[in-house]
């Protein structure tokens, strides 16, 4: 994992947010932590999963924890936040 | 902290008169890394009246579904090898004194 991946996927999240009404979460450490998380998981299993999230190690399932996961827009409506903080209301 | 396994879940949990608080995190996740200390510290504070132990999910994935756990951190009290309670996420150290107290 290399920082410029690192910064792609803060620009990318950031973007994704921006175009949903949200915002990615102004505490730095956590998105820095989060956005690593992240791409362990990529290197280790191939997609951006969830790293807040337990995998099945079913593909298909495991398709509704790949960034953004299916569950963040309800959480942050409700929470106002998505479960590992990435994204904030 | 006691660190908790798929094989150590009987002797430690279940066959244990004492209240039982388990941390169950993985090594990436974010709000794991900042709910740890907390729990650690609280360990300290309950030394003797509850037992702490963490575990990390990838693991330990039996114990894991043996109560499914799909999020993490998820922490969970065990009474008399019962699960008690359990809250998911991260939480403010007083949040969690009053969980602990409210619950043994």
């Amino acid at each position: 994992m290399e920082e410029k991946d690192i910064e792609n996927l803060i620009k990318k999240s950031n973007e994704y947010a921006k175009s949903k009404g949200f915002n990615l979460n102004p505490n730095n450490a956590v998105v820095s932590g989060v956005v690593k998380g992240l791409l362990i998981r990529k290197d280790g299993f191939g997609e951006i999963y969830c790293p807040c999230r337990k995998m099945t190690g079913d593909k298909k399932a495991d398709k509704r924890i790949i960034c953004p996961c299916i569950y963040h827009e309800e959480e942050i409506k409700k929470d106002g936040h998505c479960f590992c903080n990435l994204f904030v209301k | 902290m006691n660190i908790l396994t798929d094989n150590t879940f009987e002797s430690a949990v279940k066959n244990n008169d004492k209240p039982v608080l388990v941390d169950i995190f993985t090594e990436w996740c974010p709000p794991c890394k900042m709910l740890g200390p907390i729990v650690e510290k609280l360990g300290e504070e309950y030394a003797g009246k509850v037992d702490f132990y963490k575990m990390d999910l990838d693991k330990n994935p039996k114990t894991g579904d043996m109560f499914g756990v799909d999020r993490i951190p998820t922490v969970v009290l065990f009474i008399n090898g019962e699960v008690k309670d359990k809250f998911i996420g991260l939480k403010e150290e007083e949040e969690i004194r009053n969980w602990i107290n409210s619950n043994i």
